[in-house]
Protein backbone atom coordinates (compact mmCIF):
# COMPACT_ATOMS: atom_id res chain seq x y z
CA UNK A 1 0.00 0.00 0.00
CA UNK A 2 1.31 3.47 -0.87
CA UNK A 3 2.42 5.39 2.17
CA UNK A 4 1.11 8.70 0.85
CA UNK A 5 -2.42 7.32 0.42
CA UNK A 6 -2.39 5.48 3.71
CA UNK A 7 -4.55 6.64 6.59
CA UNK A 8 -1.93 7.41 9.23
CA UNK A 9 -4.24 5.99 11.90
CA UNK A 10 -3.59 2.64 10.27
CA UNK A 11 0.10 2.87 11.21
CA UNK A 12 -0.85 3.53 14.82
CA UNK A 13 -3.25 0.58 14.77
CA UNK A 14 -0.57 -1.72 13.33
CA UNK A 15 1.96 -0.64 15.93
CA UNK A 16 -0.57 -1.04 18.74
CA UNK A 17 -1.26 -4.57 17.49
CA UNK A 18 2.48 -5.24 17.21
CA UNK A 19 2.91 -4.21 20.84
CA UNK A 20 0.50 -7.03 21.66
CA UNK A 21 2.62 -9.46 19.65
CA UNK A 22 0.67 -9.51 16.35
CA UNK A 23 3.35 -10.44 13.80
CA UNK A 24 1.11 -9.96 10.77
CA UNK A 25 0.34 -6.33 11.62
CA UNK A 26 3.98 -5.76 12.43
CA UNK A 27 5.06 -7.09 9.05
CA UNK A 28 2.56 -4.79 7.31
CA UNK A 29 3.87 -1.88 9.32
CA UNK A 30 7.52 -2.66 8.54
CA UNK A 31 6.79 -3.17 4.83
CA UNK A 32 5.05 0.19 4.74
CA UNK A 33 7.56 2.26 6.68
CA UNK A 34 10.75 0.69 5.35
CA UNK A 35 10.77 2.60 2.02
CA UNK A 36 9.77 5.82 3.80
CA UNK A 37 12.64 5.49 6.24
CA UNK A 38 14.99 4.61 3.41
CA UNK A 39 14.05 7.77 1.51
CA UNK A 40 14.51 9.83 4.65
CA UNK A 41 17.91 8.27 5.31
CA UNK A 42 19.03 8.81 1.70
CA UNK A 43 18.06 12.45 2.01
CA UNK A 44 20.11 12.80 5.16
CA UNK A 45 23.16 10.59 4.56
CA UNK A 46 22.79 9.42 0.96
CA UNK A 47 26.05 11.09 -0.08
CA UNK A 48 27.94 8.86 2.34
CA UNK A 49 26.70 5.64 0.76
CA UNK A 50 25.50 4.38 4.14
CA UNK A 51 21.78 4.34 3.43
CA UNK A 52 21.20 0.57 3.52
CA UNK A 53 23.04 0.06 6.80
CA UNK A 54 21.50 3.11 8.41
CA UNK A 55 17.99 2.12 7.29
CA UNK A 56 18.48 -1.25 8.97
CA UNK A 57 19.80 0.39 12.11
CA UNK A 58 16.72 2.64 12.15
CA UNK A 59 14.34 -0.29 11.77
CA UNK A 60 16.15 -2.12 14.55
CA UNK A 61 15.88 0.98 16.76
CA UNK A 62 12.13 1.14 16.07
CA UNK A 63 11.87 -2.54 16.96
CA UNK A 64 13.70 -2.05 20.25
CA UNK A 65 11.90 1.18 21.13
CA UNK A 66 8.39 -0.11 20.41
CA UNK A 67 7.38 -0.11 24.08
CA UNK A 68 7.98 3.65 24.19
CA UNK A 69 5.19 4.26 21.67
CA UNK A 70 1.94 5.47 23.20
CA UNK A 71 -0.92 4.29 20.90
CA UNK A 72 -2.86 7.47 21.74
CA UNK A 73 -0.18 9.56 20.06
CA UNK A 74 0.95 10.16 16.51
CA UNK A 75 2.97 7.25 15.13
CA UNK A 76 4.81 9.29 12.50
CA UNK A 77 6.15 11.80 15.03
CA UNK A 78 7.38 8.93 17.18
CA UNK A 79 8.92 7.04 14.23
CA UNK A 80 10.79 10.02 12.82
CA UNK A 81 12.07 10.96 16.28
CA UNK A 82 13.59 7.49 16.63
CA UNK A 83 14.96 7.55 13.07
CA UNK A 84 16.44 11.04 13.40
CA UNK A 85 18.09 10.07 16.65
CA UNK A 86 19.55 6.91 15.14
CA UNK A 87 20.95 8.78 12.14
CA UNK A 88 22.68 11.25 14.46
CA UNK A 89 23.99 8.31 16.47
CA UNK A 90 25.40 6.57 13.39
CA UNK A 91 26.97 9.79 12.11
CA UNK A 92 28.64 10.38 15.49
CA UNK A 93 30.09 6.89 15.45
CA UNK A 94 31.28 7.30 11.86
CA UNK A 95 32.82 10.66 12.67
CA UNK A 96 34.79 9.10 15.53
CA UNK A 97 36.04 6.25 13.36
CA UNK A 98 36.96 8.64 10.54
CA UNK A 99 38.82 10.91 12.91
CA UNK A 100 40.66 7.92 14.27
CA UNK A 101 41.48 6.60 10.84
CA UNK A 102 42.53 9.89 9.28
CA UNK A 103 44.18 11.28 12.39
CA UNK A 104 46.16 8.29 13.64
CA UNK A 105 46.69 6.07 10.69
CA UNK A 106 48.57 8.33 8.36
CA UNK A 107 50.01 5.99 5.77
CA UNK A 108 51.99 8.66 3.98
CA UNK A 109 53.61 9.89 7.15
CA UNK A 110 55.12 6.47 7.76
CA UNK A 111 57.36 6.91 4.70
CA UNK A 112 60.35 9.13 5.52
CA UNK A 113 61.23 11.84 2.95
CA UNK A 114 64.89 10.89 2.94
CA UNK A 115 64.36 7.14 2.61
CA UNK A 116 67.70 5.58 1.99
CA UNK A 117 67.41 1.86 2.22
CA UNK A 118 66.00 -0.10 -0.65
CA UNK A 119 62.95 -1.40 1.20
CA UNK A 120 61.77 2.10 2.10
CA UNK A 121 62.40 3.32 -1.43
CA UNK A 122 60.48 0.41 -2.85
CA UNK A 123 57.60 1.07 -0.44
CA UNK A 124 57.59 4.71 -1.42
CA UNK A 125 57.50 3.80 -5.12
CA UNK A 126 54.64 1.37 -4.52
CA UNK A 127 52.72 3.98 -2.62
CA UNK A 128 53.22 6.55 -5.35
CA UNK A 129 52.03 4.02 -7.92
CA UNK A 130 49.03 3.11 -5.81
CA UNK A 131 48.23 6.80 -5.39
CA UNK A 132 48.47 7.32 -9.13
CA UNK A 133 46.06 4.43 -9.71
CA UNK A 134 43.42 5.89 -7.40
CA UNK A 135 40.37 7.51 -9.00
CA UNK A 136 41.17 11.17 -9.60
CA UNK A 137 38.81 12.57 -6.95
CA UNK A 138 40.17 10.23 -4.27
CA UNK A 139 43.76 11.02 -5.15
CA UNK A 140 42.98 14.71 -5.05
CA UNK A 141 41.30 14.30 -1.64
CA UNK A 142 44.39 12.54 -0.24
CA UNK A 143 46.77 15.06 -1.78
CA UNK A 144 44.86 18.04 -0.46
CA UNK A 145 44.45 16.75 3.10
CA UNK A 146 47.74 14.91 3.55
CA UNK A 147 50.29 16.41 1.20
CA UNK A 148 49.13 20.02 1.01
CA UNK A 149 47.87 20.00 4.61
CA UNK A 150 44.47 21.54 3.89
CA UNK A 151 41.78 21.12 6.53
CA UNK A 152 38.86 18.81 5.77
CA UNK A 153 36.60 21.85 5.41
CA UNK A 154 38.94 23.60 2.96
CA UNK A 155 39.50 20.46 0.90
CA UNK A 156 35.77 19.72 0.82
CA UNK A 157 35.09 23.26 -0.40
CA UNK A 158 37.62 22.86 -3.20
CA UNK A 159 35.99 19.61 -4.30
CA UNK A 160 32.51 21.08 -3.96
CA UNK A 161 31.33 18.40 -1.52
CA UNK A 162 30.47 18.25 2.17
CA UNK A 163 33.22 17.66 4.76
CA UNK A 164 31.54 14.37 5.71
CA UNK A 165 31.60 13.22 2.07
CA UNK A 166 35.28 14.17 1.84
CA UNK A 167 36.10 12.18 4.95
CA UNK A 168 34.37 9.16 3.42
CA UNK A 169 36.37 9.63 0.25
CA UNK A 170 39.66 9.85 2.16
CA UNK A 171 38.70 6.87 4.27
CA UNK A 172 37.92 4.77 1.18
CA UNK A 173 41.12 5.90 -0.51
CA UNK A 174 43.07 4.79 2.56
CA UNK A 175 41.42 1.42 2.48
CA UNK A 176 42.35 0.95 -1.18
CA UNK A 177 45.94 2.01 -0.49
CA UNK A 178 46.21 -0.19 2.57
CA UNK A 179 44.78 -3.23 0.78
CA UNK A 180 47.17 -2.75 -2.11
CA UNK A 181 50.25 -2.29 0.08
CA UNK A 182 49.27 -5.24 2.26
CA UNK A 183 48.88 -7.38 -0.86
CA UNK A 184 52.37 -6.38 -1.99
CA UNK A 185 54.19 -6.43 1.35
CA UNK A 186 52.01 -8.66 3.50
CA UNK B 1 19.25 -6.25 -1.98
CA UNK B 2 15.45 -6.54 -1.75
CA UNK B 3 15.93 -10.13 -0.62
CA UNK B 4 18.39 -9.01 1.99
CA UNK B 5 15.94 -6.39 3.28
CA UNK B 6 13.14 -8.97 3.33
CA UNK B 7 15.24 -11.33 5.40
CA UNK B 8 15.99 -8.54 7.80
CA UNK B 9 12.30 -7.67 8.18
CA UNK B 10 11.52 -11.38 8.68
CA UNK B 11 14.06 -11.47 11.50
CA UNK B 12 12.44 -8.48 13.18
CA UNK B 13 8.99 -10.04 12.91
CA UNK B 14 10.37 -13.36 14.20
CA UNK B 15 11.85 -11.55 17.18
CA UNK B 16 8.55 -9.82 18.03
CA UNK B 17 7.35 -10.31 21.58
CA UNK B 18 4.40 -8.61 23.27
CA UNK B 19 5.37 -5.49 25.21
CA UNK B 20 3.40 -3.28 27.58
CA UNK B 21 3.37 0.25 26.19
CA UNK B 22 4.90 2.99 28.28
CA UNK B 23 2.59 4.47 30.90
CA UNK B 24 0.79 7.65 29.84
CA UNK B 25 2.35 10.94 30.93
CA UNK B 26 -0.43 12.07 33.27
CA UNK B 27 -0.66 8.96 35.48
CA UNK B 28 3.14 8.57 35.44
CA UNK B 29 3.55 12.16 36.59
CA UNK B 30 0.95 11.81 39.34
CA UNK B 31 2.56 8.60 40.53
CA UNK B 32 6.05 10.13 40.65
CA UNK B 33 4.85 13.28 42.41
CA UNK B 34 2.57 11.67 44.96
CA UNK B 35 4.79 8.72 45.92
CA UNK B 36 7.89 10.89 46.30
CA UNK B 37 5.90 13.47 48.23
CA UNK B 38 4.39 10.88 50.54
CA UNK B 39 7.63 8.98 51.16
CA UNK B 40 9.91 11.95 51.80
CA UNK B 41 7.27 14.03 53.58
CA UNK B 42 6.25 11.05 55.69
CA UNK B 43 9.81 10.32 56.74
CA UNK B 44 10.47 13.91 57.79
CA UNK B 45 7.12 14.10 59.57
CA UNK B 46 8.05 11.08 61.63
CA UNK B 47 11.39 12.73 62.39
CA UNK B 48 9.51 15.74 63.77
CA UNK B 49 10.53 18.18 61.06
CA UNK B 50 7.21 20.01 60.97
CA UNK B 51 6.94 20.99 64.63
CA UNK B 52 7.14 24.73 63.98
CA UNK B 53 5.30 24.77 60.69
CA UNK B 54 2.77 27.41 61.79
CA UNK B 55 5.55 29.80 62.67
CA UNK B 56 7.37 29.12 59.42
CA UNK B 57 4.49 30.07 57.18
CA UNK B 58 4.50 33.53 58.73
CA UNK B 59 7.86 34.22 57.08
CA UNK B 60 7.37 35.56 53.56
CA UNK B 61 10.86 34.60 52.35
CA UNK B 62 10.43 31.07 53.59
CA UNK B 63 7.05 30.91 51.90
CA UNK B 64 8.51 32.14 48.60
CA UNK B 65 11.33 29.61 48.77
CA UNK B 66 8.97 26.73 49.35
CA UNK B 67 6.84 27.80 46.39
CA UNK B 68 9.93 28.11 44.15
CA UNK B 69 11.39 24.73 45.09
CA UNK B 70 7.95 23.15 44.73
CA UNK B 71 7.72 24.59 41.22
CA UNK B 72 11.15 23.17 40.38
CA UNK B 73 10.09 19.74 41.58
CA UNK B 74 6.81 19.80 39.64
CA UNK B 75 8.21 21.17 36.37
CA UNK B 76 11.36 19.01 36.33
CA UNK B 77 9.42 15.85 37.17
CA UNK B 78 6.96 16.64 34.38
CA UNK B 79 9.80 17.22 31.88
CA UNK B 80 11.55 13.99 32.95
CA UNK B 81 8.33 12.03 32.49
CA UNK B 82 7.78 13.50 29.03
CA UNK B 83 11.36 13.04 27.84
CA UNK B 84 11.15 9.27 28.26
CA UNK B 85 9.32 9.32 24.91
CA UNK B 86 11.47 9.94 21.83
CA UNK B 87 9.18 12.47 20.20
CA UNK B 88 9.19 14.76 23.24
CA UNK B 89 11.94 17.15 22.23
CA UNK B 90 13.00 19.73 24.78
CA UNK B 91 15.32 22.60 23.98
CA UNK B 92 17.90 23.94 26.39
CA UNK B 93 15.71 27.04 26.60
CA UNK B 94 12.89 24.98 28.13
CA UNK B 95 15.30 23.36 30.58
CA UNK B 96 16.68 26.80 31.44
CA UNK B 97 13.16 28.09 32.14
CA UNK B 98 12.46 25.01 34.27
CA UNK B 99 15.47 25.73 36.46
CA UNK B 100 14.58 29.41 36.94
CA UNK B 101 12.54 28.79 40.12
CA UNK B 102 15.50 26.95 41.65
CA UNK B 103 17.81 29.81 40.70
CA UNK B 104 15.29 32.19 42.26
CA UNK B 105 15.41 30.23 45.48
CA UNK B 106 19.21 30.23 45.48
CA UNK B 107 19.20 33.98 44.82
CA UNK B 108 16.92 34.53 47.83
CA UNK B 109 19.22 32.43 50.00
CA UNK B 110 22.35 34.24 48.82
CA UNK B 111 20.65 37.58 49.38
CA UNK B 112 19.60 36.46 52.85
CA UNK B 113 23.11 35.35 53.63
CA UNK B 114 24.72 38.57 52.37
CA UNK B 115 22.30 40.86 54.13
CA UNK B 116 22.14 38.69 57.21
CA UNK B 117 18.40 38.68 56.91
CA UNK B 118 16.77 37.78 60.18
CA UNK B 119 15.64 34.22 60.01
CA UNK B 120 14.10 32.00 62.60
CA UNK B 121 16.28 29.60 64.51
CA UNK B 122 16.77 26.21 62.99
CA UNK B 123 13.98 24.29 64.60
CA UNK B 124 15.95 21.09 64.86
CA UNK B 125 19.58 22.14 64.36
CA UNK B 126 20.12 19.02 62.37
CA UNK B 127 23.71 18.18 61.62
CA UNK B 128 22.95 15.25 59.35
CA UNK B 129 21.11 17.17 56.62
CA UNK B 130 23.78 16.36 54.06
CA UNK B 131 23.24 12.62 54.40
CA UNK B 132 19.47 12.94 54.38
CA UNK B 133 19.46 15.00 51.21
CA UNK B 134 21.79 12.46 49.68
CA UNK B 135 19.58 9.50 50.59
CA UNK B 136 16.18 11.07 49.89
CA UNK B 137 17.23 12.67 46.62
CA UNK B 138 17.53 9.29 44.96
CA UNK B 139 13.93 8.22 45.53
CA UNK B 140 12.29 10.40 42.84
CA UNK B 141 15.22 9.65 40.52
CA UNK B 142 14.82 5.89 40.93
CA UNK B 143 11.08 6.23 40.24
CA UNK B 144 11.73 8.16 37.06
CA UNK B 145 14.40 5.66 36.03
CA UNK B 146 11.76 2.94 36.28
CA UNK B 147 9.80 4.68 33.53
CA UNK B 148 12.88 4.76 31.33
CA UNK B 149 12.99 0.98 31.15
CA UNK B 150 10.20 1.24 28.60
CA UNK B 151 11.17 4.65 27.33
CA UNK B 152 13.46 5.72 24.52
CA UNK B 153 14.95 9.07 25.53
CA UNK B 154 16.70 10.99 22.79
CA UNK B 155 17.79 14.02 24.80
CA UNK B 156 20.17 12.35 27.22
CA UNK B 157 21.89 15.40 28.72
CA UNK B 158 18.68 17.37 29.13
CA UNK B 159 16.87 14.42 30.63
CA UNK B 160 19.72 13.71 33.04
CA UNK B 161 19.72 17.32 34.20
CA UNK B 162 15.96 17.59 34.73
CA UNK B 163 15.87 14.21 36.43
CA UNK B 164 18.62 15.26 38.81
CA UNK B 165 16.82 18.53 39.60
CA UNK B 166 13.50 16.73 40.06
CA UNK B 167 15.16 14.29 42.44
CA UNK B 168 16.81 16.80 44.73
CA UNK B 169 14.26 19.60 44.78
CA UNK B 170 11.70 17.73 46.88
CA UNK B 171 14.06 16.80 49.74
CA UNK B 172 15.58 20.29 49.58
CA UNK B 173 12.09 21.76 49.94
CA UNK B 174 11.09 19.48 52.78
CA UNK B 175 14.37 19.94 54.61
CA UNK B 176 13.59 23.63 54.68
CA UNK B 177 10.93 22.84 57.23
CA UNK B 178 13.41 20.99 59.36
CA UNK B 179 16.04 23.72 59.27
CA UNK B 180 13.93 26.86 59.25
CA UNK B 181 15.32 29.65 57.11
CA UNK B 182 19.02 29.74 57.80
CA UNK B 183 20.49 30.81 54.44
CA UNK B 184 24.07 29.73 55.03
CA UNK B 185 23.10 26.33 56.43
CA UNK B 186 20.62 25.68 53.61
CA UNK B 187 23.13 26.68 50.93
CA UNK B 188 25.94 24.51 52.29
CA UNK B 189 24.20 21.49 53.78
CA UNK B 190 21.08 21.27 51.62
CA UNK B 191 21.90 22.70 48.21
CA UNK B 192 25.55 21.57 48.31
CA UNK B 193 24.81 17.83 48.41
CA UNK B 194 21.83 18.41 46.08
CA UNK B 195 24.15 19.82 43.41
CA UNK B 196 26.48 16.84 43.86
CA UNK B 197 23.54 14.51 43.14
CA UNK B 198 22.54 16.55 40.09
CA UNK B 199 26.12 16.32 38.79
CA UNK B 200 26.28 12.54 39.39
CA UNK B 201 22.94 11.93 37.63
CA UNK B 202 24.01 14.20 34.76
CA UNK B 203 27.25 12.34 34.13
CA UNK B 204 25.76 8.88 34.54
CA UNK B 205 22.67 9.75 32.50
CA UNK B 206 24.47 11.13 29.49
CA UNK B 207 26.57 7.97 29.32
CA UNK B 208 23.62 5.62 29.85
CA UNK B 209 21.16 7.09 27.37
CA UNK B 210 23.52 8.30 24.65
Amino acid sequence: MSYAKLDKQQLTAWMAAAQKGDGESYRLLLDTIQPVIRRFVIKKVGALGLDEDVTQECLLAIHRARASFDPDRDFEAWMFAVVRNKIIDVLRKKQRSWDKEIGNDDLLATIPDDATNSEEESLKDSLEEALADLPADMREAIEMTKLLGLSTKEAAKKQGISPAALRTKVSRAYKILRDRLEAEYG
Amino acid sequence: MANHQNQFLDQLVGDLKPVTPIEKDGPALMKALSLSFAAIGGYLYLMGAFENVDLMWMNAVFYAQIVLIGMTFGICTWLSVKMARPEARMTWKVIGLASLPLLGMVALLVYGWMTEAPGGPMSMKRAHCTYEIFVMGWLPIVMLLGRLRKGYPTESRRLALTMGLAGVSLPVGFMHFACFYQPKHVLIYHLGPALVIVAIVFFIGRKLWR
